[in-house]
């Protein structure tokens, strides 16, 4: 069974002149324990498709399941408590609350269900992020990659069933962005996650399995096995 | 810049109504207290005006007598002095009137006249009243009462009336309801006439009169028949102009509404302090979130001159807006009032509410300066804002440090306010009471300054406990709590406030409550008290008393007798005892010579009084009484004035002395292996007859204390409401701005799982954490403010510090739970944001 699926997903924001289809009747799936990498042109609706995968946003219509579970089907405290548990989340900035220090907000979304973390798990996710040095630092204390990295930690902590991030290393430097793309994909190897991952650097999608391409809110291709060259390629063609 | 600022306000209107509403507030309460006691002085002003028109001299006892009042008889005026003056050229008609107190029994047999007044005189041609229905009275046992009254009670002409005559109830019947100019009753304030003679009766005056109205004939002036009748007055007597008198009445009336203004103002004043702090502190951050916006601003070649001319711009139309509003709320506050004042039964005719161009000048003047005033440290600091602030990453965080400069400027102020504040308690400087309400003003601006040094350890502690119920949110709320602690600090301070002053009164009265307590059962060594309900010292029939005393029940028994007499110049309350009896029931603690040498021809006298008065014992002293001055020698001083009266006498000379003999007070004690129950229902059973008496034991008189403490007690704390209303809308406010900052936080933690309820909880438990605070700093203020005055009293009279810990525990948790409420608006917009709005907000 997928982790993740969309079926005839279509999202349309405004009314009359002001109409935007962000996404146009789109179906796609993604299988666990894969890494899949969405690429695209500037508008195309990556960020949308990733929102409602991720029960962020809902479709106007069309249908997202995470597991066997029909998030059509479910109340907003539903959504959230599926958010908790089952989704983990790296957004592009401010991924982290500025009160809380780094060990805090990697087990947010544990204390925000009051379970309490599977230490020997976190100890795991901590030494490959490699951030154990900086565990009682305030994001405010850390560099942007060490943020990007904690939130990492903080989206594998809770063992969800999949994780989305919308360009992760979009905000790094090459050698940051390298590492925390690294350590994606370990997780995806080692550690059996499934990623989705929206970004627009070729050489960040090049770690995925898979990419899905998108354009005007649908799918016009996917490549397995890719390489940072083999997507500039296709790129060029859309 | 102009249309800057103007924009600015106009794209945050919420925040401009919040902040608004703090000053709005304290506006409202200045102008409600200035409308309802002027449309109160305009009414006063319009009825003496009418009620005194057909006299044109009136004839007094000179000095300052409130002729309404407990005192109002020193010695009344002979007879024949009216006919002195029916003989004097130029006067048209004489005659006189008697005023004093009455109890009449209601229509459901409850004793009335025992809180508000019904007050008692004679019929007069050229007096007060006018008939209503039915006519004067004109025979013994006929009445007539005020329209107000008979309404209410439901009394009919023709039918009978209960009045608690001379100590005995006596059936009167009502032959006419009369009217005090248009006013119907003042709060409760009843009115009973009698014919001359009944009246002098009633209220045990003899012959005589209180006062002489005289009319004059035609073409003669007021001031011209003075001149004439004053010769003819005995000593202690003057003539005036009835207009005179009438401003004078008016002026009484004017003064004491003086007070009751004033006290209102001062309450009004203490909601606007609160207030600035409100202002202070959201324009602060107000600021701090705009800081790009400002440093673009100066980028683009404003000059910080103009940066602060933009901020004290949105300053005075805060202040205009809040003016306005105040002003209409205020003319709101006094119909309330108005309503409130008589739903309690008084009666305020229908004059509209009286808007002096004072009152508006001052709604304006005080709602900008306020708001400018508080908005000037914010402002200055705008202005330091620098160009490059426009390029920084980060929000401004102006907050949060903790300079040395603050510290040490919040230690003098703090101490500044406690020695003026001990000063001016102890009466050490002049203007004390002012030095007093300064003090304490300056006092809580350095504790306000000094609070954000501290405002991250306490609440952290503060917030542990709220931490356990809220759990994660909880925790959070912790963090943003001592995050920003300049904030939190502000904030709580201005709930600071009303909290030490709540817990001032609480302690005041507590302390008197112990004290009161404590007197009784050291004073008290009656089993029973029989009481005349009378607040005035109007007694019940001795003959009560010895039906009592016959009941095989009773043991030991004293009576205590008052009247009004005059000792150099002064009217004062002479008590009759009797000597060896009264010594066995009250310990008066004779400090020279002895209470029992007071038969024949003795006086015993409070020490305090004579001490003011130079009296020491072996002086003799002359007391004038209505029929008769005697001369009495010093026999005693004692300690003790609280339970009787100052000045006492024996019985033999007040019942020579004094025309009405009734008992004002009654101590007893049960016969040997009586018990209390038995004996009581015994007395019971007789004084059960006369409505006029009240039993009352130890119990009885600890539980009216109290009862009495806690009315006043409540009033206060009504009025102190507005100041902890103003502070929790600061809580609101602060929490408002803050929920609009975190956007994008919040946002995040929605993202990874908190649920809507647990954002809620999130911005409650800061708003609880911060009024935790308020009342933590507000709670140890008040109990220095409380030890304070409970010491300074003590300098004069001994009373000694309670402090009742459970009912400050329960006004800190109450501001707890308000602060929660408080919180509602915020934690319910912080809850509705949406989740990916909020993570995009910038
Ligand atoms: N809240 C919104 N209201 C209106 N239109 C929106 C909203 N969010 C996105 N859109 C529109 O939907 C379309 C898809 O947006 P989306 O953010 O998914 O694009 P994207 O592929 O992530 O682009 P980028 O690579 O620039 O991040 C765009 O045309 C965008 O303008
Ligand atoms: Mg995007």
């Amino acid at each position: 069974m997928d982790a993740a699926s969309i079926r005839e997903g279509v999202k349309i924001y405004g009314t009359g002149e002001t109409e935007v289809r962000a996404l146009d009747g789109i179906t796609a799936s993604f299988e666990a324990a894969r890494f899949t990498a969405i690429m695209g042109p500037s508008g195309s609706g990556k960020s949308t498709l990733l929102h409602c995968l991720a029960g962020l946003d809902t479709l106007t219509s069309g249908q997202v399941s995470i597991g066997d579970v029909d998030l059509g089907s479910l109340t907003d405290n539903e959504l959230t408590r599926l958010r908790r548990d089952r989704v983990g989340f790296i957004f592009q900035a401010y991924n982290l609350v500025p009160t809380l220090n780094a060990m805090e907000n990697i087990t947010l979304p544990m204390a925000i269900a009051g379970r309490s973390p599977d230490q020997a798990w976190l100890d795991t996710i901590i030494d490959t992020v490699g951030i154990r040095h900086r565990l009682r630092h305030r994001p405010a204390e850390l560099s942007g990659g060490e943020q990007q990295r904690v939130a990492a930690a903080r989206a594998l902590a809770s063992k969800p069933d999949i994780i989305f991030a919308d360009e992760p290393s979009g905000n790094l430097d090459s050698v940051s962005g390298a590492e925390l793309l690294g350590f994606l994909r370990r997780a995806v190897e080692d550690l059996g996650q499934t990623i989705v991952m929206v970004t627009h650097d070729p050489a960040a999608a090049g770690y995925a399995d898979r990419v899905l391409f998108l354009r005007d809110g649908t799918t016009v291709g996917e490549m397995t096995e890719p390489t940072a060259e083999r997507i500039l390629d296709r790129l060029r063609e859309l | 810049m102009l249309r800057a600022t103007i924009k600015s306000l106009l794209g945050h209107k919420l925040r401009l109504l919040l902040t608004t509403l703090a000053v709005t507030l304290g506006v409202s309460f200045v102008v409600g207290s200035f409308v309802f006691t002027d449309t109160l002085g305009a009414v006063f002003e319009n009825l003496f005006s009418q009620t005194t028109s057909t006299a044109d001299v009136i004839v007094r006892p000179a000095g300052d007598f409130d002729t309404f009042g407990p005192q109002a008889r020193p010695v009344g005026i002979p007879p024949e002095v009216i006919d002195e003056i029916q003989t004097v050229d130029g006067v048209e008609q004489v005659e006189g009137s008697v005023f004093g107190v009455v109890q009449i029994l209601g229509a459901d047999g409850t004793l009335l006249g025992t809180g508000p007044p019904i007050i008692a005189t004679s019929w007069t041609e050229t007096g007060l009243f006018t008939i209503d229905e039915g006519r004067p009275p004109e025979a013994d046992l006929e009445i007539v009462l005020n329209r107000a009254l008979v309404e209410q009670q439901g009394f009919t002409i023709g039918g009978p009336v209960t009045v608690i005559a001379a100590g005995f109830p006596e059936t009167f019947t009502l032959v006419g309801t009369a009217t005090l100019g248009n006013l119907g009753s003042m709060n409760g304030v009843g009115f009973a006439i009698f014919e001359t003679t009944t009246a002098q009766r009633v209220l045990g005056i003899g012959d005589r009169f209180d006062t002489i109205q005289v009319a004059a004939a035609q073409g003669v002036a007021p001031e011209q028949l003075v001149e004439r009748i004053q010769p003819l007055l005995p000593e202690g007597f003057e003539a005036q102009s009835a207009q005179t008198v009438a401003e004078e009445q008016a002026n009484q009336v004017k003064e004491g509404l003086g007070f009751f203004n004033t006290f209102l103002l001062v309450f009004a004043g203490v909601a606007l302090f609160v207030g600035t702090f409100i202002i202070q502190n959201t324009f602060r951050i107000l600021i701090a979130q705009r800081t790009r916006e400002l440093g673009l601003l100066r980028a683009l070649g404003a000059t910080s001159r103009q940066v602060t001319l933009m901020m004290l711009g949105e300053a005075v139309a805060v202040g205009l807006v809040a003016s306005v509003l105040g002003l209409a709320g205020g003319i709101g506050l006094a119909y309330l009032v108005r309503l409130a004042f008589e739903a309690f039964g008084g009666q305020i005719p229908d004059e509209p509410l009286l808007i002096l161009g004072r009152t508006v000048a001052a709604a304006f003047a005080i709602g900008v300066t306020v708001t400018v005033a508080a908005a000037l440290l914010p402002a200055r600091r705008a202005a330091r804002i620098p160009p490059m602030a426009a390029l920084r990453e980060e929000e401004g965080r102006m907050i949060g440090q903790t300079r040395r400069s603050r510290i040490i400027i919040g230690s003098i102020l703090t101490l500044i306010g406690v020695v003026a504040l001990l000063l001016g308690l102890n009466d050490l400087v002049p203007e004390a009471v002012t030095v007093v309400g300064v003090g304490a003003g300056i006092m809580f601006v350095g504790i306000a300054a000094l609070a954000p040094t501290f405002a991250r350890p306490v609440a952290s502690v503060l917030g542990r406990p709220v931490a356990l119920i809220t759990a994660t949110s909880g925790e959070l709320a912790r963090r943003n709590a001592m995050r920003t602690p300049r904030r939190t600090a502000t904030t709580a301070s201005a709930l600071m406030i009303g909290l030490a002053l709540v817990s001032l009164v609480a302690i005041l009265a507590a302390s008197l409550q112990a004290t009161v307590n404590d007197l009784i059962e050291e004073t008290f060594t009656a089993d029973l008290e029989l009481d005349s309900l009378s607040l005035q010292g109007t007694g019940f029939d001795p003959s009560i008393t010895d039906e009592v005393a016959a009941l095989p029940v009773v043991g030991e028994l004293t009576r205590i007798r008052t009247a009004t007499a005059e000792i150099d110049d002064d009217a004062v309350t002479v008590a009759g005892i009797e000597p060896d009896r009264y010594a066995s029931f009250i310990n008066l603690e004779v400090s020279e010579g002895s209470i029992e040498a007071l038969d024949g021809d003795g006086i015993a006298l409070e020490s305090d009084y004579a001490q003011r008065h130079g009296f020491s014992v072996g002086d003799p002293i002359e007391i004038i009484f209505p029929d008769k001055t005697v001369t009495l020698t010093v026999r005693a001083i004692f300690t003790d004035n609280r339970t009787g009266g100052r000045i006492l006498i024996p019985m033999s000379v007040f019942d020579s002395a004094v025309p009405q003999q009734l008992d004002v007070r009654v101590l007893l004690r049960f016969a040997p292996d009586v018990d209390p129950a038995t004996g009581r229902s015994a007395i019971e059973a007789v004084v059960a007859d006369y409505p006029n008496v009240a039993l009352r034991d130890e119990a009885d008189l600890r539980a009216e204390a109290t009862s009495q403490i806690n009315t006043l007690l409540s009033l206060i704390f009504a009025l102190l409401a507005l100041a902890v209303i103003i502070a929790l809308l600061g809580i609101t406010n602060t929490l408002s701005l803050s929920v609009i900052e975190r956007t994008r936080e919040i946002g995040l933690l929605r993202a990874v799982g908190m649920t809507r309820r647990q954002v809620r909880d999130m911005i409650r438990s800061e708003a609880m954490i911060i009024a935790l605070f308020g009342a933590a700093l507000g709670i140890v203020v008040g109990v220095f403010f409380g030890w304070a005055t409970v010491q300074a009293i003590s300098a004069d009279t001994e009373i000694h510090l309670a402090i009742p810990v459970g009912y400050l525990v329960a006004g800190a948790a109450a501001a707890g739970i308000a602060g929660v409420l408080a919180a509602v608006i915020p934690a319910r917009r912080a809850g509705r944001l949406n989740v990916l709005e909020a993570i995009n907000y910038e």
